[in-house]
């Protein structure tokens, strides 16, 4: 089943080309990674995938439903930065997700929260950034949404910090569910992506599974990122 | 979902304005402590008492104050200085719901939370509506905490017993005028909502253009003038159609006017959720 399909997708921002006729397909029961360098036009994507931002031409669908404030409850984000509140506690954010997500899955929450060491009653504000990283990324993952995005789940935080994400993230994935990851930590990454888009000044420059992509080439999916975006 | 989200909007307001709320009440009381057990005398009292408070036929007040304030007799700098003071800050207090909902609306849009506000799947009127009400439910809390602390410093400065005649006067005019003041303060309440309404469309049609507050910030307010002389421009043309006269208490309505404000009402709230649900990027 697909979950999510772009057709031709372009969006500027005045005279500037951030995606230019990208397509894209993903579906059910995938990690799929969304690969590039700074400003290939990978978080602009996701906006698109979320209704954050609206395509200038092309057309997104999630689950077959148009963009919109329904295909929001199908969408569970990561976004790159910071999007709580100073006076949330974990246990504040839970319920906030709770009340507004249908799909949350407190039981879920709860556990991760105990997987990433992290107590309910620890204030967003005093977290560190690694912390905050875990604490959005345990209420992304609680979500049973059928896409799943996590734009740069791995920035910023210290390697023992990525093993826990990451093995949070292969905790918490079901083959009812599609999981879009950007990030330019390709060797953390690779070993969990089923599927990669190699992404390039808005347009899709490689695309393929990477088991098929590795064999192929015989590279490692870090060695192909190196070749595709050398200058 | 709109119960919801109207109370995550108040839980918002209240965590955002806890200390201010608490800080404002702790130093109001201060000072009238300071007023009373330090400066008051006397011909204070006797200049804040009121000689006569009447209710007429038609049901307004009239009161006359004693000789003593406008005489200045026993007044202290100190005395001038902190009522000043308290009444700056109760001034303060009543209009920040005002300048709050607008920076609250602005940052939903466009900070760095916006990412959890747009990504709530929920209709844009329910977003908005829940806006307006927690706003609502701050102005009546902030203005009647503005009223109920100029009552305490009347009540504290003058002789308790022309307070309690002046509250009585004022209950029975509710009494005897209740569905004429329930509609008057209805009203009132709704020109508010309009207002903010209106002040919500018109920021929501800036940062449909920018996020940039450099540009979006003299947009927001070309449209609010223009949106204000349009509807001059309106209600000077219909007041030739009146269709209907009527007067609550003393202020005198047209139909066709009073149509024009909900129509007016309605129209930004079904703009601005258009608006955030079609234009706003984040």
């Amino acid at each position: 089943m697909i979950t999510l399909k772009a057709d031709n997708i372009t969006k500027n921002y005045f005279k500037k080309s951030a995606l230019d006729g990208m397509s894209i397909q993903l579906e059910q029961g995938r990690v799929v990674g969304l690969l590039g360098p700074n400003g290939s036009g990978k978080t602009t994507f996701l906006k698109l995938a979320t209704g954050l931002v609206r395509p200038t031409s092309g057309s997104i669908t999630i689950c077959g439903r148009e963009i919109g404030y329904m295909s929001k409850e199908l969408v569970a984000l990561l976004p790159d930065s910071e999007f709580l509140y100073d006076w949330m506690t974990i246990k504040d954010a839970g319920s906030t997700y709770a009340a507004f997500f249908k799909d949350f899955n407190t039981k879920r929450y709860s556990e991760l929260i105990d997987f990433m060491k992290l107590s309910f009653d620890m204030k967003f504000k005093s977290l560190s950034k690694g912390m905050k990283e875990k604490l959005a990324l345990a209420l992304t993952l609680s979500r049973d949404a059928r896409l799943i995005i996590l734009d740069e789940p791995l920035n910023g935080v210290d390697p023992v910090a990525r093993e826990q994400i990451l093995g949070a993230i292969v905790k918490c994935f079901n083959q009812e569910s599609t999981i879009l990851i950007t990030s330019h930590l390709i060797n953390e990454v690779e070993s969990i992506l089923d599927e990669a888009y190699f992404l390039k000044e808005g347009k899709i420059v490689l695309h393929g599974f990477t088991d098929a992509l590795r064999s192929e080439r015989n590279k490692s999916l870090d060695e192909l990122y190196r070749e595709v975006f050398a200058c | 979902m709109l119960g919801k989200l109207t109370k995550f909007e108040l839980v918002k307001k209240w965590k955002s304005s806890k200390f201010l709320l608490l800080g404002y009440v702790l130093i109001q009381a201060v000072i009238l402590f300071v007023l009373r057990v330090f400066i008051w005398n006397d011909e204070i009292s006797r200049g804040f008492n009121l000689d006569g408070v009447s209710v007429s036929a038609g049901g307004s007040v009239s009161a006359s104050f004693g000789d003593s304030v406008s005489a200045g007799n026993g007044v202290s700098a100190s005395f001038v200085l902190l009522t000043v003071l308290f009444f700056m800050l109760s001034l303060v207090i009543g209009a920040y719901p005002f300048v709050e909902s607008i920076y609250r609306y602005e940052r939903d849009l466009s900070g760095r939370q916006a990412y959890l506000e747009l990504m709530i799947p929920a209709v844009g009127w329910k977003k908005v509506l829940s806006k307006l009400i927690a706003t609502m439910v701050s102005l009546v809390i902030c203005g009647t905490l503005s009223v109920f602390s100029m009552f305490m410093y009347f009540t504290i400065n003058s002789n308790f017993r022309y307070v309690m005649d002046l509250i009585r006067y004022l209950g029975e005019l509710i009494v005897k005028e209740g569905p004429e003041v329930a509609l008057m303060i209805l009203f009132m309440l709704f020109g508010f909502a309009s207002t903010y309404m209106t002040i919500f469309f018109c920021i929501s049609v800036a940062k449909s253009f920018t996020h940039k507050n450099t540009v979006a910030v003299p947009i927001g307010i070309f449209v609010f003038i223009l949106i204000l002389s349009l509807l001059g421009l309106i209600t000077t043309r219909l007041s030739g159609f009146p269709i209907v006269n009527y007067n609550i208490g003393t202020i005198s309505f047209t139909l066709s006017s009073t149509l024009l404000d909900i129509a007016v009402f309605f129209a930004t709230l079904a703009g601005t959720s258009w608006l955030m649900e079609k234009k706003i990027e984040h």
